[in-house]
């Protein structure tokens, strides 16, 4: 509750974008990795559940199925997510 | 780390070790909220629409088998059935990878409990199919919405059970599968009846 209560969720979520395209993929896939598993956490207080949405955790977190396969198609789109 | 998680059971089993994650969010964000239950529902949902152009058969993949650990708890299966969830995974039943197929199958089964004639239909459609593949894919599917719908009628009605002759879906499975051996007619014509039987069975 206090990562969420000191204004930690947006920033959470922004790490989800994970960086330009400078950023290594590896950095990136790590980033996504960490911010994803500090929300699933966070999100069981349902109070946090409205703030992650509001923050528009849903949609990147929905993005991260498309881009985790690899392919160069998806790595294309890893850099699209930048973009959001 | 446990690959089962939150409650009652739904399941993560299958996902990619950092995509664990991100499902186990998205599960965990439906829990109890209508309006993220609708979001999450349906931008899964319109990222399945983009099969096979935009969306990869890996993400589909992944995208049908959280629509399916969704649809273990009651509360997501109207929400993932009124985004269009039903033509979707009935796509990926007939055009998707094999784990996709699989996740596709028993979430429609379970999509059914909620919203049987919708999901009936869209299988019985695909019983219509030239593959011979996907007919058989359609049939289990069908028998699997039966067996659920007959353990409902089961648990609702507690230890009276189904002594009527079974009803539902039952007669229709065995009919089409029928229909199947003699080459598919018996189905073919059942799809254009199903809706009115469908809709007196509700």
């Amino acid at each position: 509750m206090a990562i969420a209560e000191s204004g930690g969720i947006v920033p959470l979520v922004n790490l989800l974008r994970a960086g330009g395209p400078e950023v290594q993929p590896e950095v990136r896939k790590a980033a996504q990795e960490t911010a994803a598993g500090a929300l699933h956490a966070l999100a069981r207080a349902p109070a946090n559940r409205v703030s992650i949405a509001d923050a528009g955790g849903i949609p990147l977190l929905v993005t991260l199925f498309d881009i985790a396969d690899g392919s160069d198609e998806s790595k294309e789109q890893v850099m699209t997510t930048d973009d959001f | 780390m446990a690959l089962d998680c939150l409650r009652g059971g739904l399941s993560l089993r299958g996902f990619d070790v950092w995509l664990e994650q991100a499902a186990g969010a998205l599960l965990t964000l439906a829990l109890h909220n209508v309006p993220n239950q609708i979001a999450i529902s349906t931008e899964l949902i319109e990222m399945l629409r983009g099969y096979p152009s935009t969306c990869s058969a890996k993400a589909a993949e992944h995208v049908t088998q959280l629509l399916g650990s969704l649809a273990q708890d009651d509360e997501n299966r109207g929400v993932i059935a009124k985004a269009g969830g039903v033509p979707e995974l009935a796509r990926q039943l007939a055009l998707g990878s094999e784990p996709a197929m699989a996740s596709a199958a028993s979430g429609l089964a379970l999509l059914a409990l909620g919203s049987r004639a919708t999901v009936t239909q869209e299988l019985v459609k695909l019983l219509a199919s030239e593959d011979e593949a996907v007919r058989q894919r359609a049939s289990s599917a069908l028998r699997d919405v039966a067996a659920g719908e007959k353990m409902n009628k089961a648990q609702r009605q507690g230890s009276k059970s189904n002594s009527g002759g079974g009803g539902g879906c039952a007669p229709l499975v065995r009919l089409l599968q029928d229909g199947l051996k003699d080459g598919n007619v018996e189905a073919q014509e059942y799809a254009h009846r199903w809706p009115l039987m469908a809709s007196d069975g509700l």
